[in-house]
């Protein structure tokens, strides 16, 4: 049998595995390993469980997630992010929807800190759900809010999945960062515009509250002075030259710990209950990741991402309809698979094609990045979808990956608007 | 304040219901949830150490010198946060699967699929965990060095293995409750 | 231990390009660093050049980007299999490679060419044992490495306490010369220098394009110190699995490279130095204090031959040799 075949037959293999209902992680682990086991011979296998598990594990650079999930933790115990909604819901709960579009808003501003999607879904994501859920939101709209949103840790600067691209392509990190600010806004926009159409069709969705008066309104701002103050902290921070992404994790937890303590808000229990959490957030986005290097090193060995590539690129037909085709690989690609390792594998093949055809280098890395976010909320292997429903497990996958289907919708919206006005990603830059 | 306490309750009564059926049923289960208690304690003070470390060493460096090889620990912690999590996690059914299928299907069946499930997992962490501590023993006779610091770090290797194997004894527990027939955890 | 490349090809001589016929030998050959980089360019042109003198029956994949296996994991990875050739940096292994530890430390290499002229020979001369398992396909060195950061460095006065990127085995060196090195994952080094956490780096200075990094510092220090040694390696067994005329091209492909990688990165390197000097106005500035950076730089490698000699390792008798190679490579320019 050939080895794209071979590849094939190991990307059902996971399907199945997944759908029997083994933990999703586990089946990445499980089938990339039984897959190099057949393919590559047994020592090959038993060689990436040992070396490749412990330095994914043993990563300065991951250990972000951790940092950034207590800083969430502690903030959330805490009590505070209570302030930061109910300020919100002050001022937005009136509108249809208006508790969504906070949420999408807060991972807007919390991904100007953050450069993972999984990180910024984690977190958001343990502060929102609770919320919405207390504000009778869809569950569909919640998840589908908070998944969506937690894209936006790539999609706005800094972003990890940029500097691969850069680094990669031998483009400059600050053009592409500079690049992607313009869609990074927009997407927000329209996230929130979508939110508002949904919840003004139908508005069981997202149900209006109770108007306040301008009084309690204006009130109700000293309680988000403390998260204020925190953000601004560690964005100030990360972009005033103080410290590093990672840095900014540390600081921003170690900064929270410290403002709870100001607000007589600490206690043991709290902190014990957030590091528990923390834990356990980070254990289940770790072994995702790493469970998808796994199965992508197999999937590699097959070189079945390098066969699809050369076939989109082989055919005779208009650049923009290549373009759409490589789109649409990209797209299926960070479907079955880890997006960022499908990106990794492929930019080779892909990236001088596209230049080729003439489109602009920078201008197609925020594409390719736009496309890869949007991997991680398509089903069925979508990053931020299984932390979101790991995160709430009374919402069933299938309804998480309703909600974000309203949001691929916005992504295609954005996409055909990119393509449409180019100028938007290189006006900056 | 009210959503905070109910998020803490339902987490709490999950652990609860995990002891009540320990203490009735035997003493493996509860030894096994007492080491991946101790094995969170770790995971969660290597998290606070990792905190600690980078803020002091952001602060040192502005008055004198880095810490030398802040980078690498912080590595190694982060490896000891998340493989001493892996029990714990399991504990409390904290890896993603999708239902979406396997909810239809008979009773049964479902039972059948969550020991195969089960004792898959078991067989093949069990797998990585002995790999990592061939991994440390092939380090330790390279004589491998960290970078930075010019130091040994296969002890680390070697506690990255106990984490996988505490999760493997959570896994080992799973798969004995679910032959025994005892009452099913399997479902959120 | 590999089975893929042998069953692997029944079914893929039908494709289109028709030249394949059903016996293509494939080799599977995995680097840790990306496409464009100097030894990555290094591995496709051995692959073009492995294709063409065997009339394309050997076929090779190459796995840039550690997408197949990491630097971490590339020797073990290619003994066991996952990789037929792996390409890794030996300096990235201190501990593992303690003669090439010597040779690794200041030298006086005028270029990356002599470097790797100088050690692609020790290495053939002086095996480590850590590769006596398998076929060594190639050796190169990148140039020396060269401080480069945003304030003039002109002297060791300067240097004192600079926060500088390093990587490699070269704390030591740098913790004698005065400087507060800095490890650092790869991935945080340009938000690093843009936010001032660290001063500058000390690297081979093709990076100040390939990684952007001449939009972050403005000088550079015209002393050459530390290079990184690059080796190529098969697996073994799959070594002897293959016939004798496609075993004869390797080999003499193996000086080749040496050759060539040495010659493709000075002379990018001449190109990234106009460059940065014509779009970023970087300045190289000369040391004031040369002798005083030499004589710490003996020290330092006297104490990689002592270390050698612990481990039972002919270190003198290797230094003596290095100094002798790098004389004669350097003569030959
Ligand atoms: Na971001
Ligand atoms: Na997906």
């Amino acid at each position: 049998m050939d080895p794209t075949s071979i590849g094939l037959i190991g990307i059902i293999a996971l399907l199945v595995a997944i759908f029997l209902r083994m933990p999703v992680s586990f089946a990445m682990f499980i089938t990339g390993f039984v897959g190099l086991f057949l393919f590559m011979g047994k020592a090959a296998a038993f060689n990436v469980l040992s070396a490749d598990i412990w330095g994914q594990f043993a990563s300065y650079t991951l250990a972000i997630i951790p940092l950034y999930v207590f800083m969430g933790e502690i903030i959330f115990r805490s009590g505070i992010t209570q302030n930061l909604f109910d300020a919100a819901y002050k001022w937005l709960g009136q509108f249809k929807g208006g508790m969504a579009s906070t949420t999408i808003l807060a991972s807007a501003g919390f991904s100007s800190i953050c450069g993972s999607n999984t990180a910024t879904a984690a977190t958001m994501g343990t502060i929102a759900l609770p919320e919405l859920k207390k504000y009778k939101y869809d569950q569909a709209i919640s998840a589908g809010a908070v998944a969506t949103g937690g894209t936006l840790g790539i999609l706005i600067p800094p972003s990890t999945v940029l500097i691969v691209i850069a680094i990669q392509t031998q483009q400059s990190v600050k053009d592409l960062f500079a690049a992607v600010l313009l869609p990074g806004i927009l997407l927000t926009i329209l996230m929130i515009l979508t939110i508002i159409f949904l919840c003004q069709k139908n508005p069981n969705l997202g149900p209006a509250g109770p108007k306040f008066p301008l009084s309690e309104k204006l009130k109700s701002l000293t309680g988000v002075i403390p998260v204020f103050v925190l953000f601004a902290f560690v964005i100030g921070g990360l972009f005033y030259g103080l410290f590093t992404p990672t840095e900014s994790g540390a600081f921003g937890a170690f900064g929270a710990l410290i403002i709870t303590i100001a607000m007589r808000k600490f206690t043991w229990k709290r902190l014990v209950d957030a590091l528990d959490s923390t834990i356990r957030s980070t254990a289940m986005v770790l072994f995702l990741v790493v469970g998808a290097v796994v199965f992508g090193r197999f999937i590699t060995a097959t070189r079945l991402p390098f066969a699809v590539a050369e076939f989109v690129s082989n055919l005779a037909v208009p650049s923009v309809i290549i373009l759409i085709a490589i789109l649409f690989v990209y797209v299926i690609g960070g479907a079955i698979m880890d997006a960022l390792g499908f990106l990794i594998l492929s930019i080779p093949i892909f990236f001088p094609a596209v230049i080729m055809l003439g489109y602009d280098p920078v201008w197609f890395s925020i594409i390719l990045c736009i496309v890869t976010s949007l991997g991680a909320i398509t089903p069925p292997v979508g990053v931020n979808a299984f932390i979101v429903q790991g995160i709430s497990r009374e919402i069933p996958m299938t309804t998480v990956f309703k909600g974000t289907g309203y949001f691929i919708v916005t992504y295609s919206i954005l996409i055909a608007i990119l393509i449409l006005f180019p100028q938007i990603v290189t006006f900056l830059i | 304040m009210n959503e905070v306490t109910e998020l803490t309750t339902g987490k709490e009564s999950i652990s609860l219901n995990i002891e009540k059926n320990a203490a009735g049923i035997n003493m493996f289960e509860k030894f096994t949830i007492k080491v991946s208690k101790f094995f969170a304690w770790i995971s969660g003070s290597a998290v606070i150490v990792m905190m600690l470390l980078i803020v002091i060493n952001g602060i040192k460096r502005i008055f004198s010198t880095p810490i030398l090889g802040t980078t690498e620990i912080v590595g190694w912690l982060a490896a000891i946060s998340v493989s001493f999590a892996l029990g714990f996690t399991q504990i409390h059914r904290g890896h993603v699967d999708i239902d979406l299928l396997v909810s239809k299907f008979p009773k049964g069946l479902q039972k059948v699929l969550r020991i195969i499930v089960a004792f898959l997992s078991l067989g093949f962490f069990g797998i990585v965990g002995w790999q990592l501590f061939q991994y440390a023993f092939s380090l330790s006779a390279n004589r491998n060095v960290s970078q930075t610091l010019g130091v040994i770090y296969y002890p680390f290797v070697i506690l990255s293995a106990l984490g996988f194997f505490v999760f493997v004894l959570v896994l080992l527990k799973d798969l004995i409750s679910e032959i025994k027939g005892g009452e099913s955890n399997g479902s959120n | 231990a590999c089975s893929s490349t042998s069953s692997g090809n029944q079914s893929s001589g039908n494709e289109s390009s028709g030249e394949k016929s059903a016996d293509v030998i494939e080799l599977n050959y995995a680097f840790f660093a990306p496409a464009g980089t100097f030894p990555a360019v290094q591995m496709e042109k051995w692959a073009e050049e492995l294709e063409k003198r065997t009339n394309n029956k050997v076929k090779v994949n190459t796995f840039p980007g550690g997408t197949l296996l990491t630097a971490e994991n590339m020797y073990d990875g290619v003994a066991n299999g996952l990789a037929d050739i792996g390409l890794s940096s030996t300096t990235y292994e201190p501990g593992r490679f303690p003669l090439l530890a010597v040779s690794d430390m200041p030298s006086g290499y005028p270029n990356a060419k002599v470097a790797s002229k100088v050690i692609a020979d020790l290495v053939n001369e002086y095996t480590p044992e850590a590769f006596k398992d398998f076929k060594i396909i190639t050796t190169f060195a990148s140039e020396p490495a060269y401080i480069q950061s945003q304030q003039p460095i002109e002297s060791l006065e300067d240097l004192k306490g600079k926060q500088l990127r390093i990587s490699g085995a070269t704390t030591d060196l740098f913790k004698e010369l005065g400087a507060a090195p800095v490890g650092m994952s790869q991935s945080e080094v340009a938000e690093a220098l843009q936010t001032g956490i660290v001063n500058g780096y000390v690297s081979s200075r093709e990076v100040l394009k390939d990684m952007k990094y001449a939009e972050m510092v403005k000088y550079i220090t015209d002393y050459p110190l530390t290079v990184n040694t690059f080796v190529a390696v098969m697996n073994k067994s799959k070594w002897d699995s293959l016939p004798e005329d496609v075993k004869t091209v390797i080999d003499e492909l193996n000086t080749e490279m040496t050759d060539f990688t040495g010659d493709y990165l000075d002379n990018y390197v001449g190109e990234v130095l106009k460059w940065s000097e014509d779009e970023h106005s970087i300045k190289t500035v000369p040391l004031k204090d040369n002798e005083n950076w030499t004589e710490i730089g003996n020290k330092l490698q006297l104490n990689a031959v002592k270390k050698a000699e612990e481990a039972g390792l002919p270190g003198q008798e290797y230094q003596n040799r290095l100094k002798e190679l790098v004389e004669k490579y350097s003569q030959e320019q």
